[in-house]
């Protein structure tokens, strides 16, 4: 074995799995497994199929998530924390539904005639304020004129009932505000506590009074609940979106906090042990999509092509280039990935996690499927991923490959590991040699 | 458009390929695939002077083509692209045309212009879009088909009910032209879109080509990486650090601001947003029968989808049914025996027959592409 | 808004579920087996509404007296099942079978345009307008009285969807052929290795489907007692927001959906209003999903690796 120029760096290891146990409802695929992977090294778990290693490497990789234990990378669990950011995207989440909810609740289409359409029909000119006082004005319910077949209207705020018809706006301005003082009146009336609203828009009687409309006590009492049963409607239509959006983003969170894609982040990638590349995409392409973070600039700056962006997209080709090289595939850049020999196709997947500029790579049984040449190159190109500083976990069945390049080596059988230690060690394992090489002599 | 097609690396080919015709046809195939925007848009560009029909009602028809191609290639993003199957296009198509008219319409006190109007309804259908997807795009791909059809019937009863808003079943009218009131060079450009049909025609030409381009450019960046890395395999990409939620919901967006656009211009170009039921299920299902038809992810082959199936409901489906009047077979009216009431049926059948035997489409994206040069690589 | 009323509107929530329960069923056993979400199912009702109404102009059910009413009703489920299962099975074979191994859009498209084609039939079968139905059962309240209304029509919709469903679950928990369909649901590959004909497990599944689709199409005829060409489109909308919510893929979800489903459109046409019935439906869809993506009674899927 070739010295290992990363062995036995100081520190906590790089990836530290403490008593991880993985249930699939009463199946217990992963139990209790510590692991340590230091920094620099190859480590490799080996065991009988079915013996949970996929699992674990799904579980680090983000997929699964543990149902005991933890998994910490670099000293830190790989989650996304409650940030401030997570904070406020929930309220205004939140306040988005919420609004959405309240618009509902206070018949946004009435809203929009109470606000848009009466200013254009008493021909004000429409201006913010204009639109402001409207909208106080359907949430104070106040009494409203508008225009039907050349008659003006005095109407309650949502148009819902008809209380007077004027031939002349100033006699039908008269009406309303006599009317309205009527209505004002009996919301402030014994029992009720009048706010400031309501003072404020209490007119003065009018010393020549107009000639008022005999309203009916049950009209005018609905006319005056009118101002409460909106503004409640609104406050609880607004409450109630409030709390479900965030609870809603709140839910969303907790579900997505340990997603591959946070782990990937944070520097951890993996290979698939039944290959899983974009297959209609070229070659090139598939490392690219690794890379796709360093590239700079949002939506518009790919439409426009601007420097900065073409710069970040030239450097990562230049690097997803490298990449292929280093697994020996340059000349295959242009190809569809999904017409590669498999062979190839493993080492592409490798460039790929590579590309993600990942400090630990998880490789799930990189050698199935491959011929003894294959496997020696392959062989090869871990040995020259671990010299790059890549840490190196490692998933396999050929022995000789695990044999010659690992660190360490753990022994899992049936979701519990049964030995750890030197590949020398584990040779001479009791435990192992009963529990997997055993059945082979 | 001097980019390489997707796929296609050209430095990286292996040295020492054998000449033939292979290569040449490979060149003809990469010279199409890269100037055949060129080619058309010189050709459609020029039609208008040439054919003087296109200054009467066939010019209409022709802008709806081009507003319709531009709907489909939204739709493209979020089906071609990131294999999402979306079955609600219409509504975003509807509420594009529909904020048009709201901020345009003589009846409503805002009538901005057409410019600020455009960019409005294209960010509000985006808006619409993250807010639908947000929630949504999380579960399972299959369970978005279902989302976007029911927010497609619920967005269409929700334009029908909100009559103070949207005017009910009489739409909103008269949506001014593009221009009302401005003058440039003497020439009244409102008037002169509403009297000459070309206007709306160059100006649905040069949107829908501006569309081309930036599908073209999107497909070969990092988002475009994304979106097809996700349709591809969703698991192994957010291996690799994408976030499966985000570029999912930025399909969706672009494509709802995409469909926003075509149904402003729609709006714009019929001077009305016609009624609700303009914006239901069977045009929804028509756009996609167009992407699919046409070859998913396909620029080309979605607008050769779209022209083809308009093509046969305006075109073929009345010159064969007054074909079948002239001939005389049909002398009881039956519907049987008329073209257009099989127009269910074809539609059907041709999504089956195309699923069945090419699934890819009339147009492939990039798998001729592919294909043509992995032959010229192993040959 | 009495108690009464309340309990009026609950009563027709309830049989409005129970019937879409059964259309749900259809779409959740097909999609738990092969994953495809069986757009043409809502238009293969239709076409079992289309044939149960000829059958009752060909049998004269409508002049007939009780007993044969009872008897041709009983006939009428069986044959528009048979018929329905049988359709299901043929586009089966002819369509969905051969994309078994392509990309899931590929089915999903084709089920589309399946759709597409049975409602061009439908076209030709009823004409482009609504039809009546004819009322075979009398309206009158078994409860007697001017109270509570329940009538035949909603005393059929339980007689016939309960034992429907009971059978259901039965066939699915004890017999061979639902321990074959429960092996191919969570793993098709694994159950062909121990030799189930995995081909046929499917077929079974869309025969069954497809003959609770025939039974609710008869249902859905005496009970709403109008059909169209168009009533698939909605109804399999409504059906399948109630196979999602209840978590696709379990058949108790699917009854529990197709009931919340019911009783919300019932009180929501009651109390809010019928035009927003279909917005309230969408919006408690959404949150749910949210919340539950697996449904109400779904499990949580696990994606191989």
């Amino acid at each position: 074995m070739k010295p290992n120029p990363f062995a036995g760096a100081a520190g906590s290891p790089l990836l530290d799995v403490d008593r991880v146990t993985v249930r699939f409802g009463g199946l217990v695929a992963v139990s209790e497994l510590d692991l340590d992977v230091p920094q620099g090294s190859i480590v490799s778990v080996i065991g009988p199929n079915g013996a949970g290693k996929t699992t674990a490497f799904n579980c680090i990789s983000g997929i699964y998530p543990p149902s005991a234990g933890s998994v910490r990378f670099k000293g830190r669990r790989l989650e996304r924390s409650f940030s401030a950011a997570t904070f406020a995207r929930a309220m205004g989440v939140g306040l988005l539904t919420g609004l959405l909810f309240a618009a509902a609740a206070v018949d946004v289409d009435r809203l929009w005639m109470a606000v848009v359409k009466r200013g254009m029909i008493t021909g004000e000119p429409f201006t913010a304020a204009g639109a402001m006082d409207r909208l106080r004005g359907y949430f104070r319910a106040e009494l409203a004129i508008d225009q039907m077949a050349g008659k003006w209207r005095v109407v309650s705020a949502d148009g819902a009932e008809v209380l007077a018809i004027k031939r002349d706006l100033t006699e039908a301005r008269r009406v309303r505000d006599a009317l309205q003082a009527a209505v004002t009146a009996r919301r402030i009336g014994p029992g009720t506590v009048p706010d400031s609203t309501d003072l404020a828009t209490t007119p003065e009687p009018a010393a020549s009074a107009p000639e008022l409309p005999k309203l009916k006590e049950e009209l005018l009492d609905r006319l005056a609940a009118g101002k409460r049963n909106v503004r409640w409607r609104g406050w609880a239509g607004l409450l109630a979106g409030w709390l479900l959006g965030t609870a809603g983003t709140i839910a969303v969170w907790q579900r997505g906090r340990r997603s591959p894609h946070v782990v990937a982040r944070a520097g951890i990638s993996r290979t698939f042990q039944n290959v899983r590349l974009f297959h209609n995409m070229s070659v090139l392409e598939n490392v690219l999509v690794g890379l796709d973070r360093t590239i700079p600039g949002g939506v518009l700056a790919m439409l426009l092509r601007t420097p900065a962006n073409r710069r970040g997209e030239d450097v990562a080709r230049g690097r997803a280039l490298e990449e292929l090289e280093f697994v020996g595939l340059t000349g295959d850049a242009g190809r569809i990935a999904g017409q590669l020999p498999y062979g190839d196709q493993r080492r592409l997947e490798i460039a790929r996690a590579l590309a993600t500029g990942a400090e630990l790579l998880l490789l799930d049984e990189p050698a199935a499927g491959m011929n003894p040449s294959e496997t020696v190159q392959l062989t090869g190109l871990i040995e020259r991923i671990r010299n790059r500083g890549v840490t190196v976990l490692l998933i396999e069945h050929h022995m000789n490959v695990v044999m010659r390049i690992s660190d360490r080596v753990a022994v899992l059988d049936h979701g519990i590991k049964i030995a750890e230690g030197t590949p020398a060690e584990i040779k001479r394992d009791e435990k192992v040699i009963e529990a997997y090489l055993g059945s082979e002599g | 458009m001097s980019q390489p097609v997707p796929g296609f690396v050209p430095s990286t080919a292996p040295p020492g390929r054998p000449e033939g015709q292979r290569k040449l046809l490979a060149r003809c195939w990469k010279f199409l695939a890269q100037r055949w925007e060129w080619s058309a848009l010189t050709i459609l560009a020029v039609a208008p002077l040439v054919v003087p029909a296109l200054g009467g009602a066939l010019g209409g028809q022709v802008t709806t083509l081009f507003i319709y191609c531009i709907l489909a290639l939204g739709l493209n993003v979020m089906v071609g692209y990131t294999g999402l199957v979306h079955l609600g296009i219409a509504a975003f198509f509807g509420i594009g045309a529909y904020v048009m008219a709201i901020l345009t319409v003589p009846m409503f006190p805002f009538q901005i212009g057409f410019l600020a109007a455009a960019v409005i309804s294209v960010l509000v259908t985006a808006g619409v879009g993250l807010a639908l997807g947000a929630p949504t795009l999380r579960l399972r791909g299959d369970y978005l088909a279902i989302v976007t059809l029911g927010f497609g019937e619920v967005a269409k009863v929700t334009l029908r009910n909100l009559e103070q808003i949207t005017g009910g079943m009489k739409g909103l009218n008269p949506v001014p032209p593009p221009g009302a009131g401005v003058t440039v060079g003497g020439i009244n450009l409102g008037q002169a879109f509403a009297i000459d049909p070309r206007w709306f025609y160059y100006l649905t030409l040069l949107l829908l080509a501006g569309v081309v381009v930036a599908m073209r450019r999107l497909e070969d960046s990092r988002l475009g990486r994304a979106w097809m890395a996700v349709r591809e395999d969703e698991l192994a990409a957010s291996a690799m650090g994408i976030s499966a939620t985000r570029v999912k919901l930025s399909a969706f967006a672009m494509s709802s601001a995409v469909a926003g656009l075509a149904g402003c211009l729609y709006a714009a170009s019929l001077s009305t947003t016609a009624d609700p039921n303009a914006y239901d299920f069977n045009r929804s299902i028509m756009v996609l029968c167009a992407v699919i038809l046409g070859g998913l992810g396909s620029i080309p082959g979605t607008l050769l989808g779209v022209a083809l199936l308009v093509g046969f409901d305006t075109v073929l489906a009345p010159w064969a049914d007054s074909w079948i009047q002239q001939m005389n077979i049909n002398p009881t009216g039956s519907s049987l025996l008329s073209f257009s009431g099989w127009r269910l049926a074809i539609f059907g059948l041709a999504l089956v027959l195309v699923m069945r035997y090419r699934p890819e489409g009339l147009v492939p994206s990039r798998r001729i592409a592919a294909e043509l040069h992995s032959a010229e690589g192993q040959a | 808004m009495s108690v009464q009323f309340f309990l009026q509107q609950c009563l027709i929530g309830l049989t409005n579920g129970a019937l879409i329960a059964l259309v749900a069923l259809g779409y959740t056993m097909v999609y738990g087996i092969i994953g495809l979400i069986n757009f043409a199912h809502g238009d293969l009702i239709m076409l079992g509404a289309c044939l149960a109404l000829t059958l009752v102009g060909a049998l004269g059910l409508a002049a007939a007296g009780p007993a044969a009413t009872w008897m041709g009703i009983i006939l009428l489920v069986v044959l528009c099942g048979l018929f329905c299962g049988g359709l299901n099975v043929a586009v089966d074979r002819l369509v969905y079978k051969p994309l078994r191994t392509a990309p899931k859009l590929a089915p999903l498209v084709s089920a589309i345009g399946v759709s597409f084609i049975f409602m061009n039939v439908g076209l030709f079968w009823l004409g482009p307008s609504d039809r009546s139905f004819p009322e075979l059962l009398p309206s009158t309240n078994l409860l007697g009285g001017e109270g509570l209304q329940v009538t035949w029509k909603d005393l059929l919709v339980l007689l016939v969807v309960a034992p429907l469903m009971v059978g259901l679950t039965l066939l699915v928990r004890t017999t061979r052929l639902g321990r074959a369909m429960r092996a191919v649901c969570q793993d098709p590959t694994a159950a062909a290795l121990v030799g189930i004909d995995v081909d046929r497990v499917i077929a079974a599944t869309f025969f069954i489907g497809g003959f609770l689709g025939g039974a609710a199409s008869v249902i859905y005829g005496l009970y709403i007692n109008t059909i169209g060409f168009q009533m698939g489109f909605q109804n399999g909308l409504y059906a399948f927001t109630a196979a999602v919510l209840g978590g696709i893929g379990s058949i108790p979800g699917a009854v529990l959906g197709g009931v919340v489903i019911g009783l919300v459109r019932a009180l929501s046409s009651a109390y809010v209003s019928e035009r927003w019935t279909g917005g309230i439906v969408f919006a408690i869809l959404i949150v749910i999903l949210v919340f539950r993506p697996e449904g109400l009674l779904g499990k949580r899927v696990k994606e191989k690796v």
